[in-house]
């Protein structure tokens, strides 16, 4: 069989593709300031430092300017929410990207998703049957990206582009356009996006969750080296027996399977879906990853760091408002922050690696 | 001995750059609240938190219907003296309930002097609805509601409606086409309902029937879509195969140019009845095409939820549910609406 990833292995986790020099970060006889600034190498090589800092800075800047309301537990629990829903998204897109591919469709599969689960719970069927139904259509929708990308050998930005279109249409034809309401919702929409205490609701744990094991598989598995080495150097990756085509695939049907789980969480919350809820995201997705430090083109990334970049959209979002700035610059300031961010990242990034040869 | 005549210059370096671009982070930040703090219309009252009125809605910020609402609201803010924050969705999330359930949620978390929002569904407003009621924040609804009659219900508490009700406009449409077109018992009138699926057409469509029965009058509905072309030929087929029509009613822009562009193709001249307003329908009443249309007057859904929220605030007068439609406007009023409409922006 293929020869144990032993090669793939080296690859770090925290995603430089980069082979590891021997002894290349350890602090070797030179002195306190030769050991400072290895710690500061090592802090900044942490791909979150530079996202957190913005994040903190947003932080102060609108607690100062809104009156003390943005920094409320009720507040915060209304980001929360907000960013739980792009959240669940953008970890699976953040770790789709991290083995180079995008997914344009996730807008499209969330809504589709939630719509039969919604249409199901709504004609009566067994609310975990219909969550079955999402997850599966998620799982479908991921397996098909995946399997024409790689069989007929076509960017992801182009396939995707057309399953977008593919499950928007078919969401319409589907619903006619309608919103399904759900009046008396179940015990599992309460349970997927319902109230845990007050404003607070159970969406941002399941966001958490899915963080922390999407963020444990990349970071810390053999299949996370694997997602790393496809999207860093495929070739290389081949050559030392990683499983490209099956990583590839995996990497897109985790992919389906949290938007369309984030579909279903919004259900719960909102108890209605129609067939534009969710059609921004997937752009906002793309960009809260590359904020929080993935790499365009594979091979760098981390989920903590697509989390706190999600959080600094919707703080960017809600900060906004409560600063009484009018909502219309939002998509500007997102703009800056994006080219700021990839800005930062890119010089951190040759920094780092400079330090280290 | 490299090594360490490198280190300090590169930990220097790698400082100044990361800085370089959180500056331009925050210099963007700043400049863009700077910038907006001078743009914005309803800025000029003095502003305090507690002293801040939210304006929620779900209008397309390219939606030519929604200007006037702001427009209304702005004009409230200014008279009365107060600060209002107008909310806008983005032109991507045109449609999403979600955004501006997101909006309602970061407004109600300022615990502001009052909101009034727009509520386009019938449950995922519900929670943030609750959570202002249990706070004590006023709440007036504007434009829609979650009910037909425009009225709260338990999962959805608010103070008042300002708005039409598409049931007694469409009631209303009825008893002014059967005056203006001197309608007998048995006329032939049909509805181009270029929704279907719409509740809200629908609730017009229901009120039309209804207004039309104690004359005698059932009308006949044409099913046709959003697409002008394709509904114009729809109507066209059916004029061209049922002679005599007396009349034709509209329930909304998109129905109102399907006819307009049928009789035009065809050389025809039925009266025509119609719903809503655009630059478009004012053309078209000021040279007689279109008789009357129902106008549910966008400006006064700004104002009054804006007034009402004031009175409530400043008088404890208790906000009460306001009609603002349906309003008839025929060539005889259009003159007059026009200096109107020049000064609300429409």
């Amino acid at each position: 069989m293929a020869p144990t990833p032993a090669a793939a292995a080296t690859v770090s986790s925290r995603g430089d593709t980069s082979p590891a020099p021997p002894g290349g970060s350890q602090p070797v006889a030179g002195g306190w300031q030769l050991a400072a600034s290895s710690a500061l190498t090592r802090l900044l090589r942490q791909r979150e430092l530079g996202i957190a800092l913005v994040a903190i800075i947003l932080f102060v800047l609108f607690s100062l300017l809104s009156h003390g309301t943005f920094d409320s537990v009720q507040n915060w629990a209304a980001i929360g929410s907000a960013t739980a829903e792009l959240g669940i998204v953008t970890v699976g897109v953040s770790l789709l990207m991290v083995s180079g591919e995008f997914d344009l469709s996730v807008g499209a599969n969330f809504a589709f998703a939630a719509l039969v689960m919604a249409l199901m719970i709504h004609d009566g069927y067994p609310p975990l049957e219909a969550l079955g139904a999402d997850i599966g259509i998620g799982i479908g929708v991921g397996l098909l990206n995946g399997l024409v990308t790689v069989m007929l050998d076509i960017p992801s930005f182009i396939t995707t582009l057309g399953t977008f279109f593919l499950w928007s249409g078919v969401t319409l034809l589907v619903t006619g356009g309608q919103t399904v309401t759900i009046l008396n919702p179940p015990g599992v929409l309460t349970a997927l996006g319902g109230s845990v205490s007050g404003q607070i609701r159970a969406e941002i744990f399941w966001w958490l969750g899915a963080g922390l094991v999407i963020g444990l598989l990349l970071h810390r598995t053999v299949t996370g080296n694997w997602l790393f080495a496809v999207g860093g150097k495929r070739f290389a990756a081949r050559e030392t027996g990683v499983p490209v085509v099956r990583t590839r695939v995996i990497a897109f049907v985790i992919c389906g399977v949290l938007a369309a789980f984030a579909g279903a969480v919004q259900l719960g919350h909102l108890d209605s879906m129609s067939a534009s809820f969710g059609s921004t995201y997937q752009l906002e997705a793309i960009a809260a990853s590359v904020v929080g430090g993935c790499a365009l083109t594979g091979g760098r990334g981390s989920i903590l760091g697509a989390m706190i970049g999600t959080v600094v959209l919707q703080m960017l979002d809600n900060g906004l408002i409560l600063s009484g700035v009018s909502p219309y610059w939002y998509e500007s300031v997102v703009g800056v922050i994006v080219i700021a961010a990839v800005a930062l990242h890119v010089r951190i990034g040759r920094l780092t690696r400079g330090a280290e040869q | 001995m490299k090594l360490f005549g490198q280190s300090r210059p590169r930990a220097a370096r790698i400082a100044r750059l990361a800085a370089v671009p959180v500056a331009l982070v925050t210099a963007g930040s700043l400049t863009a609240l700077s910038l907006a703090g001078g743009a914005s219309a309803s800025r000029t009252a003095p502003r305090s938190a507690s002293g801040t009125y939210y304006f929620v809605s779900h209008g397309c910020p390219t939606d030519t219907f929604w200007p006037p609402v702001w427009n209304g609201a702005a004009d409230a803010a200014k008279r009365l003296g107060i600060h209002v924050d107008i909310l806008h969705i983005t032109q991507a999330e045109c449609g999403s309930t979600a955004a501006e359930v997101n909006l309602l949620e970061t407004a109600i978390a300022a615990h502001p002097a009052g909101i009034a929002t727009t509520v386009t569904d019938p449950t995922a407003f519900s929670s943030a609805l609750k959570t202002a009621a249990a706070d004590h924040i006023p709440v007036v609804v504007f434009n829609s509601a979650p009910t037909a009659n425009g009225l709260p219900n338990a999962a959805n508490p608010y103070l008042a409606y300002v708005g039409q009700s598409n049931y007694s406009a469409g009631v209303g449409a009825a008893h002014e086409a059967v005056s203006e077109f001197h309608l007998k018992s048995g006329a032939k009138v049909i509805v181009i309902d270029h929704e279907p699926t719409n509740i809200s057409l629908t609730q017009r469509l229901n009120g039309i029937r209804a207004g039309f029965r104690p004359s005698g009058i059932t009308p006949t509905v044409i099913a046709t879509s959003d697409d002008v072309s394709s509904g114009a030929s729809i109507v066209g087929a059916y004029l061209t195969s049922h002679k005599g029509v007396d009349a034709i009613l509209t329930l909304g822009t998109t129905g109102t140019d399907e006819a307009v562009q049928a009789l035009t193709a065809d050389s025809l001249h039925i009266r025509i009845g119609a719903f809503d307003l655009d630059s478009t329908t004012l053309a078209y009443i000021e040279r007689g095409t279109v008789t009357f249309t129902v106008d549910q007057q966008p400006y006064l859904q700004g104002y009054l939820s804006i007034v009402e929220l004031f009175l409530d605030k400043t008088e404890g007068a208790a906000p009460v549910n306001i009609p603002t439609g349906p309003a008839f406007l025929t060539s005889s009023n259009v003159k007059e609406l026009g200096r109107f409409v020049n000064h609300t922006g429409f």
